[in-house]
């Protein structure tokens, strides 16, 4: 995409944020704002044409639309947004474009018309096939419109993904792995599951602060226990055919990954339009991360009137650069690429991370792969399941 | 000399003992009307805030007495803690008499009683005044009641005022004229001066504050401090006014400064005496005592980088405190800083703030400890209280450590909860006494170890508030004294090694090892957290390993968070130290070694 609205490099992947749901859940830290109406709705499909610019650009490989709930938007408007991009970039049929669903906004025929608007996957916020669960959450739908929205979705022949939290208060471990052969069972390709985290600023967060059964900043809980259901959570799903090729995503085969979500692991560019959305763009001047504030009033207005939206940016520093590429990287199955390390922050930055991560292999953290033995070169740093469950701390020691 | 009066104001702490004095100054015109500055002898803001007098200080005051003559009123502050009540003693021996201030709603307090009686072993002509009548609902004639029963004096002689509206302050002022004697001594007679306190001034050096009992002296005259034999020349004598006013000379039974060639407070202690070189005087005054620190904390700056700040700002405040005493030390942990001396918990504490609010100073200051006398079996006797001087156990003979006694007085429904206090912190010989029904004086002979603690909080707590307390130092008495060390992972961290009470070590250990184990973050091995003495292990922690440390999500727009909060942490674990493996936060230590449990 080239956009002169906001400047930046062609990318081939796209992502749309759609700030709008029914109602805020418990635990969400997204931006979105609640009970859009029908105007407002119109006018955020015309503004993110307006922010996309008018400069045609590259194919896109992947366009994501997530929220917020994008499904909320309705069929018709969806593709308004998807012919506004395919005006501006070929969009092939080999492109990935993702809509993020929430069960209870969609149904079948809206679903089939989404496919219709050029949606090849779905990615259907379930949570949890438990009604108590759903509840506790503060989700809209219960367990049974999910399980039909994961049928309709897959009976229209659409990539479908689910997404499941676990880890909440009084949870089993043994409860959780039902819900997953449950999950598998409704035959999904996909799977994200997720760890409960008490993001500040959300309901959940300010309630169990001020109960006091939280310290405060204390993102997790009950730690042990979260330590139990991940690794519980990648022994189950790789019983069931699952691969867990990220800290929280899990497919069936190669292709049925993320492919857009993988873009951004791997330190690709990617172009990010409406409120609170993030990208990251190459150009000659570095590389960059910019976002749009998360306020879609003045979002909205400042296209409305022909300027920019209201945007922050940072270019980032060969460290900054190489501590990205290492935390993200320690997250995948892929692990880090060192040439593409070598190329941004230079060979003594990646011989000093190659020896740290060689001390890390006896403790059977991570694993040095190359594209054949002794070939020094093509050498990525790849973490084990335990090494994935520590990426955070490991990216830490690597950029010491 | 017939017509001087020496007095001083002596009270419990917050009885009103300086808006008292204030209030005087006003009514006798020694301050201007248009002053506005409030109390104007606690100059330190820190006195101020705290309604504490820190240092002593002093002012002349022109009075016509009710015979219609005129009289000169040396008022002599003194200050008003526990932990000063050898400075107390010291400005009372430069005094007739004294003002014995009571708050009309709290009556007789702990501190009202030992200021009374150190008042009276000097013989000084005692004025009780029953300070804030002007209070809502006082029963003042319980308060006569106390005065009569408490302290054995004539409640007829009390005199009812209130420093906040002036009420009673003539009476107060012609008392003093009336009651207190006449200053005695001759002006022929060699010099004898007592020192009650000497201030530090940037251009002229050590400012003494001086009360002349025998003889007199002026500027070019050779002084000499009794204690030490320093001489000087004497630069300059006089008055305390509004300012110092220079005179041509000072003479028995005056108070006043002298400014001479010396420049540290420390060459001109309290209680000392100074005469003149070429005319000594027989021998000094009674009652010198050198000041000794007996509470000790280590202090380091939270900034490494800060220490040549700390060693100037402590350079800085010695000049006008004797009594502090430091020596530079260093830790693995905290780096280099310095092991500091105080009279009392009191005097640390004011000198914490000094040192971070005058000098802007972020410092970290370990909880108090005491100093121990160690007998070594050669019978060489070394004093120590920092544990890296600690012996070869096996090399000790025995060790004493210093007792105090205490006094606290309240109601006696909170006696039996004090007294079990008492017992706890090894308190011995107990004795109490009714200084009037309902009211108990509660004596004991305590480890001072045991009370710099938090003995004070808890004797406030168990009795809501209306417990008081005053000590003295007694002596040094044999005590089971053990170095308690801190192992993790099976190395002894030299910062939390401690010295302490047998009887203390398992409970102090099992204290720390839990702090410690809430605050060293999960590793990706076990961490082992142990107390022991010598060899062997008397509390036990650990830390497990962490097997999980990975944020749920990371997505396009969680990336610039998330890279933010990891270089955050990057920069955290610069303030760690390491012990072998394990990284301990630099706020383990302040949570472990800290004053204040929180």
């Amino acid at each position: 995409m080239n956009a002169p609205a906001s400047g930046g490099a062609p990318t081939s992947h796209l992502y749309i944020h759609v700030p709008f749901c029914v109602r805020k859940c418990r635990y969400c830290a997204f931006y979105s704002v609640e009970a859009a109406d029908e105007g407002l709705m119109d006018r955020f499909v015309t503004c993110v044409a307006t922010e996309l610019g008018s400069r045609r650009g590259p194919a896109l490989e992947t366009v994501y639309l997530g929220g917020g709930t994008p499904s909320l938007l309705g069929a018709a408007r969806i593709a308004r947004l998807l012919d506004a991009v395919r005006e501006r970039s070929p969009v092939s049929s080999t492109c990935e474009v993702t809509l993020e669903v929430n069960p209870e906004t969609i149904d079948r025929a809206g679903l089939q018309a989404c496919r219709s608007a050029g949606v090849n996957r779905v990615s259907i916020g379930i949570q949890s096939f438990v009604d108590s669960n759903l509840e506790w959450l503060g989700r809209i739908h219960d367990a049974h419109r999910g399980r039909q929205a994961v049928e309709d979705s897959l009976s229209l022949g659409l990539r479908t993904s689910i997404d499941l939290i676990y880890g909440l208060p009084g949870q089993s471990v043994r409860a959780w792995e039902e819900e997953l052969v449950n999950a598998s069972g409704c035959g999904t390709d996909h799977i994200s599951a997720y760890e409960l985290t008490w993001e500040p600023g959300t309901p959940l967060y300010r309630e169990r602060v001020q109960e006091g059964r939280a310290t405060v900043g204390g993102r997790i809980v009950r730690r042990s226990m979260g330590e139990r259901f991940f690794f519980a959570t990648h022994e189950t799903l790789e019983r069931l055919g699952f691969e867990g090729y990220e800290v929280s995503s899990f497919a069936r085969r190669t292709q049925d990954r993320s492919r857009h979500n993988l873009a951004t692991w791997a330190h690709r560019p990617y172009r990010g339009v409406g409120p609170a959305a993030h990208s990251y763009v190459v150009d000659g001047s570095g590389h960059r991360r910019t976002w749009n504030r998360p306020e879609l009033a003045a979002w909205l207005e400042a296209l409305e009137r022909g300027a920019r939206p209201p945007a922050d940016s940072e270019l980032l520093s060969p460290e900054q650069l190489l501590m990205e590429r290492v935390m993200l990287g320690l997250r995948c199955r892929e692990g880090i690429d060192l040439e593409a390390c070598r190329a941004e922050c230079g060979e003594t930055a990646v011989e000093r991370l190659l020896e740290r991560a060689s001390a890390m292999c006896a403790a059977g953290a991570v694993e040095l792969r190359g594209r054949s033995p002794g070939d020094r070169a093509s050498v990525r740093v790849v973490p084990t399941l335990k090494g994935m469950a520590l990426a955070d701390r490991l990216a830490l020691e690597l950029c010491d | 000399m017939e017509r001087i009066r020496n007095f001083s104001i002596i009270a419990h702490i917050d009885h009103g003992k300086t808006s008292l004095s204030d209030c005087i100054l006003r009514r006798t015109g020694a301050i201007p009307p248009r002053e506005t500055r409030a109390l104007l002898l606690d100059s330190m803001d820190l006195e101020r805030e705290r309604g504490i007098t820190i240092k002593s200080s002093a002012v002349t005051m022109d009075h016509v007495g009710p015979d219609g003559e005129k009289y000169l009123l040396n008022l002599i502050d003194t200050p008003g803690h526990v932990d000063f009540s050898y400075e107390v003693s010291r400005a009372l021996a430069g005094c007739e008499g004294a003002v014995l201030v009571i708050d009309a709603s709290q009556g007789v307090q702990a501190q009202t009683l030992a200021n009374m009686y150190k008042a009276m072993e000097l013989d000084l002509e005692i004025i009780p005044v029953v300070n804030k009548i002007d209070l809502p609902n006082l029963d003042i004639d319980r308060v006569l009641r106390q005065i009569k029963e408490e302290l054995g004096l004539d409640p007829a002689g009390a005199i009812l005022c209130s420093a906040k509206t002036g009420a009673g302050i003539d009476q107060v002022l012609d008392a003093i004229v009336t009651r207190v004697p006449p200053p005695r001594g001759r002006v022929e007679n060699p010099l004898k001066a007592l020192i009650f306190d000497s201030h530090y001034d940037p251009y002229r050096g050590a400012i003494v504050y001086v009360r002349v009992v025998e003889g007199s002296v002026r500027a070019g005259d050779r002084l000499r401090v009794m204690s030490t034999g320093r001489t000087a020349l004497v630069e300059e004598v006089g008055h305390f006014r509004l300012k110092n006013r220079p005179m041509a000379r000072i003479s028995a039974g005056e108070v006043g400064y002298i400014i001479s060639g010396i420049k540290a407070v420390g060459e001109t202690p309290i209680g000392d005496t100074i005469t003149s070189d070429e005319q000594p005087a027989d021998g000094p005054l009674p009652g010198f005592v050198e000041a000794k620190p007996v509470v000790f904390s280590s202090v380091y700056p939270v900034n490494t980088d800060d220490f040549e700040e700390l060693s100037d700002a402590l350079a800085k405040l010695a000049l006008n405190d004797a009594s502090l005493h430091y020596q530079k030390e260093s830790s693995s942990a905290l780096g280099t800083g310095y092991r500091v001396g105080f009279l009392g918990l009191l005097h640390a504490e004011i000198t914490q703030e000094r040192l971070e609010r005058e000098y802007n100073l972020s410092l970290f200051v370990t909880a108090p400890s005491v100093q121990y006398r160690i007998t070594m079996k050669g019978g060489e006797v070394r004093l120590i209280d920092n544990p890296a001087h600690y012996p070869d156990p096996g090399e000790i003979a025995g060790a004493e450590e210093l007792y105090i006694k205490a006094s606290m007085i309240m109601p006696d429904e909170y006696l039996g909860a004090v007294m079990k206090l008492c017992m706890d912190r090894r308190g011995t010989n107990l004795r109490h006494s009714y200084v009037s029904p309902g009211r108990v004086d509660l004596m004991v002979e305590i480890p001072l170890a045991e009370v710099i603690f938090d003995f004070y909080d808890c004797l406030k707590s168990l009795t809501r508030g209306y417990g008081s307390f005053d000590y003295e130092i007694l002596e040094f008495r044999p005590g089971q004294l053990v170095k308690l060390d801190i192992k993790v992972n099976g190395e002894a961290v030299d910062t939390l090694s401690m010295l302490l009470h047998r009887d203390r070590a398992e409970g102090r250990a099992r204290a720390i090892c839990l702090k410690l184990k809430e605050e060293i973050p999960r590793h990706q091995f076990r961490i082992a957290i142990q107390g022991a003495i010598g060899g062997k292990i008397i509390a036990r922690e650990t830390v497990s390993a962490v097997r999980k440390d990975v944020t749920a999500k990371c997505y396009g727009g969680d990336i610039t968070r998330k890279r933010k909060l990891l270089e955050k942490q990057k920069e955290g674990k610069k303030r760690m130290r390491s012990f072998g493996q394990v990284n301990i936060p630099q706020k383990a230590f302040f949570a472990v070694l800290r004053r204040h449990e929180e």
